[in-house]
């Protein structure tokens, strides 16, 4: 017997070869009638958004993956509450926020030190994530000195500042987008970037090599 | 500290070097006017602490979205974990779901004195996700769409766009019992939710749809009104949710009525054939 996974796609089973072509609010309203596929659709589309996020708030892979996960399964359970008020992705940002507050408030005792995510092998410790193309040693170690300089201090910074650099500078959100996903008035969001960036130049220009002058 | 002597009216009655400074982010984002962003430009050039501030900023701003901090995604595998989980979870009780159990309550009796043992297949078909329902006063709330099925003797009519389908026989233990119908728009995508109940298990069932001409499954633009489309394969049980409530994306070319025919088969035998009108409207503007 065939499985309705292993079937032809085409032309059996379009509905689901074309999820990818869908908009969002199809997909929405699928997933709430329990449709999985579309759902992973969802996760697919908003994957690297949510992860980067999660990522740059923890400096920590494994926080990360946990955090992901549990936005994505809370917003599954959930998205039968999601109404179409605001974009969807505003809506899973809430709730990635919300997750990670929640396991931050249960972390809290754990310093920075231990976010600083390193892999121990036989000779030592060294960061997971060198991966440049191709760069000789000496760089390597330049560009992951630079990384890592910048990461911590992306750490050190009030929760409030962090997350607003993540969603603008990196994950690239218009002020109106973070406006929303923050519930504050875009006049908070530019001060709060101001502040964010500012906060963030004071604690890098101790690092004087990351800065031309 | 800079004492620039004349202030430009960035920040309003922040003067002098604290208010060009705190137009730099404004500036650094290409959100001021050429006028203000050249009047930056001519005070930077005379000052140089702004000229640092605004400077050291950029730079800041620039590592910020250089590759040293890349986008990054979820790996593969935490991926595949995550795909795992959601197969595991239990979404809360969807519309449908408490459709059918309040179906199954107010109906449970009557149905049973009137198609005997249940061997009846209810072909139900829905349409939502359409866009803009709310022109023709259709609930919003599904599960008032839902319960409306529910009376099939009295159905809701919203503005006339609701039909009720008596029971009638369709083949070998299949019947549609009843289905409520509300019109697609033209050229949009929508969900159709076909709901197969089968009388009695079928271990190696097949639903299949045909569309009508003028009407595309799978999105605008992907026209295959010749072909026939195999929604589901597998056991078609009361039990299995995937063979009883099976989502169809389609989208209509053109207005007017649409028939879907849907054919239930075991074993490559036709058991059932219903046909489904389905209307087609373009909105009012």
């Amino acid at each position: 017997m065939i499985s309705p996974r292993d079937a032809p796609r085409k032309p059996e089973g379009p509905s689901r070869s074309s999820l990818d072509q869908c908009d969002d609010s199809v997909l929405i309203a699928r997933s709430k009638q329990g449709d999985r596929q579309a759902f992973d659709q969802l996760v697919t589309r908003y994957s690297a958004q949510i992860y980067n996020f999660a990522y740059r708030m923890t400096n920590n892979r494994d926080d990360a993956e946990d955090i992901y996960q549990e936005a994505f399964l809370h917003a599954f359970r959930g998205i039968g509450s999601f109404r179409a008020d605001s974009a969807f992705s505003t809506w899973l940002y809430r709730i990635v926020r919300n997750v990670y507050l929640d396991e931050m408030k249960r972390r809290r005792a754990r310093p920075y030190a231990s976010l600083e995510e390193n892999i121990q092998t036989e000779d030592g410790s060294i960061a997971r994530d060198v991966q440049d193309d191709a760069p000789t040693p000496e760089e390597a170690v330049q560009i992951n000195e630079r990384r890592r300089a910048v990461r911590r201090a992306i750490a050190q910074l009030p929760e409030t500042q962090r997350e607003i650099l993540i969603l603008y500078e990196m994950n690239q959100h218009s002020y109106e987008e973070i406006a929303a996903i923050l519930g504050i008035n875009v006049g908070t969001v530019k001060s709060r970037l101001n502040r964010a960036r500012r906060s963030l130049r004071d604690r890098l220009l101790a690092e004087k090599e990351l800065f031309d002058l | 500290m800079c004492n620039e002597a004349r202030p430009i009216d960035l920040w309003g009655e922040f003067m002098g070097c604290q208010g060009y400074q705190r137009s730099f982010t404004a500036y650094l984002d290409g959100e001021l006017a050429q006028g203000q962003r050249e009047a930056i430009e001519r005070h930077v050039q005379r000052c140089a602490e702004c000229r640092r501030d605004l400077e050291t900023l950029r730079q800041t701003v620039r590592l910020l979205r250089s590759p040293l901090l890349p986008m990054e995604d979820a790996p593969e595998e935490v991926r595949a974990r995550l795909t795992q989980k959601l197969r595991a979870v239990r979404q809360p009780m969807s519309w449908w779901e408490r459709v059918r159990l309040q179906w199954r309550v107010a109906g449970a009796a009557s149905q049973a004195r009137t198609w005997g043992y249940g061997l009846a297949a209810t072909a139900l078909l829905f349409v939502v996700g359409a866009s803009n329902l709310d022109r023709w006063n259709a609930p919003a709330n599904p599960l008032h769409v839902g319960v409306g099925v529910s009376r099939t003797e009295a159905l809701p009519r919203p503005d006339g766009h609701v039909a009720a389908r008596l029971p009638q026989p369709v083949g070998e233990g299949v019947q549609i019992r009843s289905f409520v119908e509300y019109p697609v728009v033209v050229g949009r995508p929508a969900i159709v939710y076909l709901f197969v109940e089968p009388g009695r298990d079928l271990p190696d069932g097949e639903v299949r749809l045909y569309p009508a001409a003028g009407l595309s499954v799978g999105g605008p633009g992907v026209l295959q009104s010749d072909a026939s489309y195999l929604l589901y394969q597998g056991p078609v049980t009361r039990q299995n949710p995937q063979s009883r409530w099976i989502p169809v994306e389609l989208c209509a070319a053109r207005e007017g009525t649409h028939i879907l025919r849907v054919t239930v088969r075991e074993a490559g035998r036709v058991l059932s054939e219903v046909t489904i009108p389905l209307r087609a409207v373009v909105p009012r503007s």
